[in-house]
């Protein structure tokens, strides 16, 4: 078990050094070097590209400038700030809570009311809550997020002022409900629908016989038999869902000015300010390269009782 | 089972029509539009609510806000269009190559689409926009280039099972060039499952480029583009709310067509997959 | 001997499929019983409907598209089709107790097989976790799976399809049933070990007092465990009898023919003496069946008289036949 997951890290590894060598490429190697156009674009005093050429070490050949960038990461050095005087690691990580909590509540929205409708769904093959749930799933993966948060926002900020537009507001639970809602809402269908198929599947297998000949009742053959096996097939789809509704934050967080990563990326990318924009990438696919490697390790410890390879 | 095929065939249907309708309204937007969609901006006539003038109302600028959707079909479709024949383009040739070649070819292809695989397309195609900067062109860049995984994946896939077939070696032994028989027998294996990645992924990319727009960093203003309308109607909906309505309403008809037209094509194509969902 | 209350009696049931084609027949007016203590073994080939018959007795018929359209199903006098479900429930895996064919898939892979054998006993007996689990460990040592006491914390996966076979059958014996219903328990196994778990059967029936329905396509099998058998064609009995009779003096031409598609009894190692013969032509589509004999398109005995609807007739002492040609 522990040597699955200690494989499973050192197969991380190669994918985070494919990811920066990506990153790398993007920031150095478009022509007219985007690093320094944008520079020149903002119009920085001469001593500031000067240092900005030293610090991209232009002299050096591009994989010598690889290694020390990658070797800065590994450091937790992400490089400074154009504009300002930070280090980006630290407004990024900064950053890194909000964006947390907002998608955590939306997947948690997901799960809560997705994992039971699919549920009832699959209990209730060919009627109307499973017809319904057909629709509202195409529904939801064709709405624009961003359009449905404005929509909300309208409702429910200005006609019946229930809740606050935007912003953070310290925290305050009130503030996470709509961005929340609108990140979840979408993923509530597909994860109903991820549900469903799962706990058709589960339903028709030989075991559900079994037990239904053992003369359980439908409700502990649900809970003992039918959820258990369902999940780890859940599992493995939600996974997936969560990368997506990362990179859907960004979005979000922009209709509902919701201070985390994604604000900070767009923000950078306005202003040019190419290694914050660049830290915040690579923090948003490390996030979800860790999701991911967390639901491998959960399906594998559900599997290793049972098949384990 | 009858009523499900039915069903589906249904979506297919109505996937068309909408998808038919789009393209006609982008095709003849300027003998519809009654306005132009840039330069009939009359800033005395600002946001007016819809009317029989103005159906959709007008924007802060005072232009029509329906002749503005009618040609914000334009951008959405070309971004549609352009992107997914390069990603079904960049796909199939680079299934073909790993397919073909193997070996390291196949390695680093592979390789390759794994990672991206594992990172969300809408964070490369922010990382791309990060390092190029907003634009019409750069999104093309941006959705062209990034989601082509599955596609080569799929060619791959049907390029292995071509090449251990047995009437390919039988082929061969009977004298015939072994790659115009692989290539001959892939392209009208792989053209069904392409044609539902591409029209998918042509709802994503509409559904993402609307994204990128909305962030301000799609077709730059006045360009009418649906996105980038709702971009500007952001901080006055609350006044002038059908400036966020109708753009939103378009995107998500025109998505919702092509969901569901890319559905109904797969369960005809697959029809295991209609059982499967039932 | 008919007046007394039968341990189980099914008479005239039904049980018909919703398809797009049409309503499938699968069985059509099945009638026999059951004695305490004895084994009945149901034969005939794919599609007889005898397994069917075996869920429809249990009332396991997913439904819809399947649905018990006619007769009963009496369980020591009381007709089970009509109970509510809790009292199905009662006599599921407790009174009566199946045996499926597919001991690879039969087992929940996430539950240790100890956990699924105390379940049905926690179930129906009000055992304890702990309780359950020592029972399961006796009846895995009845079973004959070595270590008992390290094989409860197994799950399915570690085990051998033969094994989890022998799993099945101690669920099925857990509460004591007076019926086992086993429904081609042997022919997803090796040959080998088809006839340890035949064995093992023959054992326990012995040491359980069950009564049996052994379904199955294998006249051996049959020939080994039944006192009576039953052979069903096209969702129907078309012959009943006592075990000698059947083999000895087959009387309907589908029996006669199933027992020349067979390698003779008593002389399976001498196998190629008889050149073995197939019945000619498919079994006979189960939608929109036309009256009167299913069997005559593949019979050789055919005439025009069997298109007329033909009834099981007596046939000597508890013999039934389902055929005007030698009743």
């Amino acid at each position: 078990m522990l040597s699955f997951a200690i494989r499973r890290l050192l197969q991380f590894i190669p994918t985070i050094l494919g990811i920066t060598l990506i990153m790398f490429l993007l920031l150095n190697l478009i022509p007219g070097n985007a690093a320094l156009s944008s520079a020149g674009k903002l119009e920085l005093g001469a001593d500031v590209i000067e240092k900005l050429k030293a610090d991209l070490q232009l002299d050096k050949p591009a994989y010598v400038r690889y290694f020390n960038y990658v070797g800065r990461l590994a450091q937790g050095d992400m490089g400074q700030s154009y504009l300002r005087r930070y280090d980006v690691a630290d407004v990024v990580f900064d950053r890194l809570g909000a964006t947390l909590k907002l998608a955590f509540s939306a997947i948690g929205i997901a799960i809560v009311l997705g994992v039971p409708l699919g549920f009832i769904a699959a209990l209730k093959q060919g009627t109307w809550p499973d017809t319904l749930s057909t629709v509202v799933a195409v529904v939801s993966v064709s709405i624009p997020q961003f359009w449905l948060g404005i929509l909300l926002m309208y409702v429910f900020s200005y006609m019946m002022h229930l809740l606050p537009t935007s912003g953070y507001g310290d925290g305050a639970s009130a503030n996470l409900v709509m961005p929340a809602m609108t990140l979840g809402l979408g993923y509530t269908a597909l994860l109903a629908r991820i549900t469903r198929a799962a706990v058709v599947e589960v339903l028709s297998a030989d075991y559900i016989r079994t037990a239904r000949a053992k003369g359980l009742s439908e409700f502990r053959i649900s809970y003992r038999h039918v959820f258990r096996n369902a999940f780890v097939l859940i599992l493995t789809t939600a996974g997936l869902l969560f990368g997506s509704l990362i990179g859907q934050t960004v979005v979000v967080e922009r209709v509902f000015s919701w201070p985390g990563i994604g604000s900070l990326l767009v923000e950078s990318i306005f202003q040019r300010d190419i290694p914050v924009a660049q830290g915040c990438l690579l923090v948003i696919v490390i996030v979800f390269l860790i999701v991911n490697l967390l639901v491998d390790i959960l399906y594998s410890v559900i599997n290793s009782q049972i098949d384990f390879k | 089972m009858t009523m499900n095929r039915v069903f589906h065939q249904k979506n297919l249907f109505f996937g068309g029509l909408i998808i038919a309708l789009v393209i006609l309204i982008a095709a003849f937007a300027p003998l519809i539009a009654p306005f132009d969609p840039v330069n009939d901006a009359d800033l005395m006539n600002a946001e007016l609510p819809p009317s029989a003038s103005h159906l959709f109302g007008t924007d802060s600028s005072g232009r029509d806000v329906f002749s503005r959707v009618l040609y914000g079909a334009r951008v959405s479709l070309s971004v549609g269009l352009i992107t997914q024949i390069a990603n079904t383009i960049i796909g199939v040739s680079l299934g073909l190559v790993a397919g073909y070649f193997g070996r390291f070819w196949d390695e680093l292809i592979m390789g390759t689409t794994n990672i991206m695989l594992s990172i969300p397309v809408i964070v490369f195609a922010l990382a791309i926009m990060s390092a190029l900067g907003p634009g019409l062109f750069n999104i093309y860049l941006a959705l062209g280039l990034t989601n082509w995984s599955y596609t080569c994946r799929l060619t791959r896939a049907q390029v292995l099972s071509v090449k251990k077939s047995d009437y390919v070696n039988a082929a061969v032994v009977l004298g015939y060039s072994k790659t115009s028989i692989i290539f001959g027998q892939i392209m009208p294996n792989v053209l069904g499952p392409v044609l539902v990645i591409a029209t998918l992924g042509c709802a994503e990319a509409i559904l993402m480029e609307a994204a990128l727009s909305f962030l301000g960093l799609g077709a730059q203003p006045p360009m009418p583009s649906w996105g980038g309308m709702l971009s500007s109607a952001r901080d006055l909906f609350f006044t002038a709310p059908w400036l966020a309505i109708f753009p939103g309403l378009a995107i998500f008809v025109t998505v919702l067509g092509l969901n569901l037209f890319g559905d109904g094509l797969r369960d005809i194509l697959d029809p295991r997959s209609v059982l499967k969902n039932t | 001997m008919p007046e007394a209350i039968k341990l189980l009696q099914v008479s005239g049931l039904r049980t018909e499929f919703r398809t797009p084609a049409g309503a499938v027949q699968a069985v059509r007016g099945v009638s026999f019983g059951l004695d305490p203590g004895e084994t009945v073994g149901i034969v005939g080939e794919s599609g007889s409907g005898k397994s069917v018959t075996a869920l429809t007795i249990l009332r396991l018929i997913k439904s819809p598209p399947g649905r018990i359209s006619a007769g009963s199903v009496k369980f020591r006098g009381i007709d089970l089709l009509a109970q509510d479900d809790a009292y199905m429930r009662s006599i599921r895996g407790n009174r009566i107790s199946m045996i499926f064919q597919e001991p690879m898939t039969s087992l929940n892979p996430l539950m240790t097989v100890g956990d699924q054998l105390a379940e049905v006993m926690q179930w129906h007996q009000n055992l304890s976790r702990r309780e359950g689990m020592n029972r399961a460990i006796e009846l895995l040592r009845k079973v004959q799976i070595p270590s008992p006491e390290k094989r409860v914390r197994d799950y399915p996966h570690h085990m051998s399809g033969g094994m989890r076979q022998r799993v099945m059958i101690a669920i099925a014996l857990a509460c004591d049933p007076a019926i086992l219903i086993a429904d081609e328990p042997t022919t997803a196994l090796d040959v080998t070990i088809q006839s340890q778990i035949m064995d093992l059967m023959l054992g326990l029936k012995d040491e359980f007092g069950s009564a049996v329905l052994m379904i199955t396509h294998d006249l051996g099998v049959i020939a080994e465990m039944a006192q009576r058998v039953i052979v069903m064609y096209a969702g129907q009995v078309v012959e009943a009898g006592s075990v000698y009779e059947i083999f000895d003096e087959p009387l309907h031409p589908y029996t006669q023919a199933l027992l020349r598609s067979v390698p003779k009894l008593g002389s399976r190692t001498e196998k190629g003496r008889h050149r073995l013969q197939e019945i000619p032509g498919l079994v006979a589509s189960l939608i929109n069946i036309p009256d009167g004999c299913a069997f005559r398109e593949r019979c050789r005995f055919a005439g025009p008289e069997c298109n007329g609807a033909i009834e099981l007739q007596a046939a000597g002492d508890g013999r039934m036949v389902r055929c005007i040609k030698v009743a």
